[in-house]
């Protein structure tokens, strides 16, 4: 089976972080609140596509689908 | 004590944590925006007095999320805080977290408690957690061995206490035995530790973690010497020290710190319904249809803001400066001390200061937009749009400023985190139809179409604007798409933004924030515009030898001939002696090449004295067809109707030569204010060179292009 990532998730759902893969992303993920273990949702996508509108904990999010591919999940 | 000597209080925290409201709360008035050295990020910079009446400078250093720094503004953080002999080196810092977000602000302030400067915690936004007082915040203060504080920026609570800190910090009543330190939140790795004592070797610093700190950035840091950075470098060559694992390896095992405290303080705090009211407010402003369009209508509201309100201001300035001109000229009589003050000097500032109003009501209405987090939200709505033009979305915000006026919004790129993407967003910003164009569109509209309506609804004069306004959007997006192919990247570019709350915005932030822009505005691009002001007035009214007189000579006989009013003898004479001027030699000398696009001599004159502010049309074009003032726009328009093409019947202004007129001024590059915006910004000569060259050539091939299809 191959790893999921939150680009997986459909509107509104939930799932919690496994791991962050690509370590330039890795960083700055981190210190917007993107943790490991954390629970994240995808509250919706983008009007015009290419990026995601994610929830860890209460800190909200912007991420485009190249970033989001990267957080990966159960 | 004397006033250098005083001590510098740096206020540290991640973006959206509320920082501002808390440096304006702690300096007031007393405040002032500067530069870093080197780089330009604003550097805002106060005074506060503490309750024993001591005053100390408080820095606001701009916000960033760690000491991993990702844009310019970050990096002045670092760059600060990693060099205790940086003037600005604090002596003490501020701390300010919001409470809703406590473990990932923490993150940073781990970082602030290893590097060893003194530190005071402020936990911001108390008020917005249902009980205030029932965070166990003194459990943060027991394991940072650091004070901590509850406050609000919004409503001001504690704030007395807060300065109390700052004060017993400072200015111990008693010298206390050297305090016990807490330990570090990051213990380093064996290989850590041997970086950090090499570099210390080579700084001379003491502190271990400043010392990898550095490592880690060794190679931008501005305040290390070659010989340092070589140094650096060749140990961590030979340590084989791989700095992006470090980075996470420590972050991580920070947040296993803080994780299990900042549990323990708010495990409690049920948040009052702000999330709800984000979360459900969200659901409209970011809707997939929805969100478009309110973002559309929010900016068509703006702009008719800024057209509406700031035209009985633009009124008063302007009556106002040729009231003070008059009197001038009544007072010091004729000559030419009296016509470099009015007509170069007065004009000059008036050009300056006609701008304000304009400026002031679209940075009031952005700065409230940015204020209550909406800006962000466009970011990421428009963010992959954007993108295919190799822009960012961030671009969004400054091309709606250009709007009005692109000194402004070149001056706002600086949240561009990737270079590239800023360099593509200065260059094609001044294509966006600003203000400065409007009145020359105005004038020349009416060649191109009659004021009719079609169907009986659609203005075709309107319908021609809107026109030139999208061709200047849409050749933005173009030109940037083409420098995309031929710019290289630094670095790669990202997204990955924080949606804060939505906040109500607060007067204060905002009032400081327009006025600084305004303020900016008016220095940067005053200078400018007088000096060339000042410059064209000398063109425009000498003339080699005795030409000038010649002129004058020659409109009073064909005054006397004609019977003419005193008034229009002395238009006329103007006319005579701007055609006679060096000015009007240069038109002459231009119009074999301007001949193609439909232009002729006096044309050639006006856009010669347009090339410092293009509102400068008007003003040249009542002189050459000598009408007194520039108010008079019918006039103007009668007499540039009246006339012919030399040596035929054919009337100059045709449609044709109109809308190439209005073509010209979409594209072309003229104003000073802007490109030296983009020097200053940009850091070279390069830039500006570039932008005004390819504008220009736009706008000449594209006019050419049009008369040769429309014209005769």
């Amino acid at each position: 089976m191959t790893q999921r990532s939150v680009l997986h998730l459909r509107e509104g759902e939930w799932a919690y972080i496994q791991s962050l893969e690509e370590l330039d992303l890795t960083c700055r993920l981190l210190t917007l609140g993107v943790l490991p273990k954390s629970k994240v949702q995808l509250v919706r996508k983008a009007p015009f596509g290419g990026a995601y509108y994610l929830k860890i904990n209460e800190n909200c999010v912007a991420v485009r689908t190249e970033e989001a591919k990267h957080i990966l999940i159960d | 004590m004397p006033d250098s000597k005083r001590y510098t209080v740096g206020l540290v925290g991640n973006p959206n944590a509320g920082k501002s409201s808390i440096f304006n709360l702690l300096t007031g008035l007393r405040q002032h925006t500067g530069n870093f050295p080197g780089v330009t990020v604003d550097k805002k910079i106060g005074v506060s007095i503490l309750p024993n009446g001591d005053k100390v400078d408080v820095l606001d250093l701009p916000g960033c999320y760690s000491l991993y720094p990702n844009t310019s503004d970050e990096k002045v953080v670092l760059e600060v805080l990693t060099n205790p002999e940086n003037e600005d080196y604090p002596d003490l810092i501020v701390f300010i977290a919001d409470v809703n977000h406590l473990e990932r602000h923490l993150l940073l302030a781990t970082q602030l408690h290893d590097l060893g400067i003194p530190l005071i915690i402020a936990v911001n936004m108390i008020d917005t957690i249902e009980d205030a007082s029932n965070p166990q915040l003194h459990l943060i203060a027991q394991r940072f061995k650091t004070p901590v504080i509850g406050v609000s920026g919004k409503t001001g609570l504690h704030f007395q206490e807060l300065k109390f800190l700052i004060q017993e910090a400072l200015f111990p009543a008693k010298i206390e035995p050297e305090q016990s330190k807490s330990a570090l939140f990051y213990e380093l790795g064996l290989d850590e530790l041997r970086l950090a004592e090499m570099t210390g070797e080579v700084t001379g610093i003491k502190n271990i973690y400043q010392n990898l700190v550095i490592a880690h950035h060794s190679t931008w840091l501005g305040h290390l010497t070659p010989y340092q950075k070589a140094e650096i470098e060749s140990a961590r060559r030979a340590l084989g020290f791989e700095r992006v694992r470090m980075q996470i390896h420590e972050t991580m095992a920070r947040f296993s710190q803080i994780q299990p405290l900042v549990s323990k303080v708010v495990s409690n705090n049920v948040p009052k319904a702000l999330y709800n009211y984000t979360d459900r407010l969200d659901k409209v402003l970011t809707h997939k249809y929805l969100g478009p369009v309110i973002f559309f209508l929010i900016n068509f509201l703006i702009f008719n803001a800024v057209f509406s309100w700031a035209q009985y201001p633009m009124e008063w300035i302007e009556t106002s400066f040729t009231d003070v001109g008059g009197y001038t000229r009544y007072l010091l009589g004729s000559g030419w001390i009296s016509d470099l003050l009015v007509d170069g000097i007065l004009a000059g500032l008036s050009g300056v200061l006609v701008f304000v109003p304009q400026i002031f009501i679209l940075f009031l209405l952005i700065a409230l937009l940015e204020e209550s987090g909406y800006m962000s939200r466009a970011v990421y709505m428009f963010d992959n749009i954007m993108r295919r033009f190799g822009l960012n979305g961030r671009s969004m915000v400054a091309l709606i400023s250009s709007g009005a006026c692109a000194v402004p919004a070149i001056m706002s790129t600086r949240t561009i985190g990737n270079w590239k993407e800023r360099i593509i967003t200065i260059m094609v910003a001044p294509l966006i139809s600003c203000s400065a164009r409007l009145p020359v569109y105005a004038l020349l509209v009416g060649f191109v179409v009659p004021l009719k309506r079609i169907w009986g609804f659609i203005n075709l004069q309107g319908m021609v604007f809107m026109g030139l306004y999208l061709l200047g959007i849409i050749s933005s997006l173009l030109v940037a798409w083409v420098f995309s192919r031929y710019i290289k990247s630094d670095s790669r570019s990202h997204l990955m933004i924080e949606l804060p709350q939505y906040k109500p915005p607060s007067a204060k932030n905002v009032f400081f924030t327009v006025k600084e822009k305004v303020w900016a505005f008016v220095v940067n691009a005053g200078q400018i515009i007088m000096i060339i002001s000042i410059l064209l007035w000398v063109l425009a009214s000498f003339g080699p030898s005795d030409n000038m007189e010649k002129a004058s000579e020659r409109a009073r006989t064909e005054a006397i001939n004609l019977s003419l009013s005193e008034d229009e003898a002395s238009n006329l004479e103007a006319a005579y002696k701007l055609e006679s001027s060096y000015a009007g030699i240069l038109g002459h000398a231009i119009e074999p090449a301007i001949r193609p696009l439909g232009f002729d001599w006096k044309i050639g004159i006006a856009l010669i004295t347009s090339f410092a502010a293009r509102e400068v049309f008007v003003g040249t074009m009542a002189t050459i067809y000598s009408v007194g003032s520039a108010e008079d726009d019918k006039t103007i328009r009668q007499k540039m109707a009246e006339e012919k093409r030399r040596g035929s019947e054919i009337k100059l202004y045709s449609p044709a030569t109109a809308l190439s007129l209005l073509v010209f001024y979409v594209f072309a590059m003229q104003c000073m204010s802007t490109l030296a915006v983009t020097k200053k910004e940009t850091g070279s000569w390069k830039w500006p060179i570039i932008q005004l060259l390819y504008m220009s050539a736009m706008a000449y091939f594209s006019s050419l292009l049009i008369f040769q299809i429309f014209g005769p």
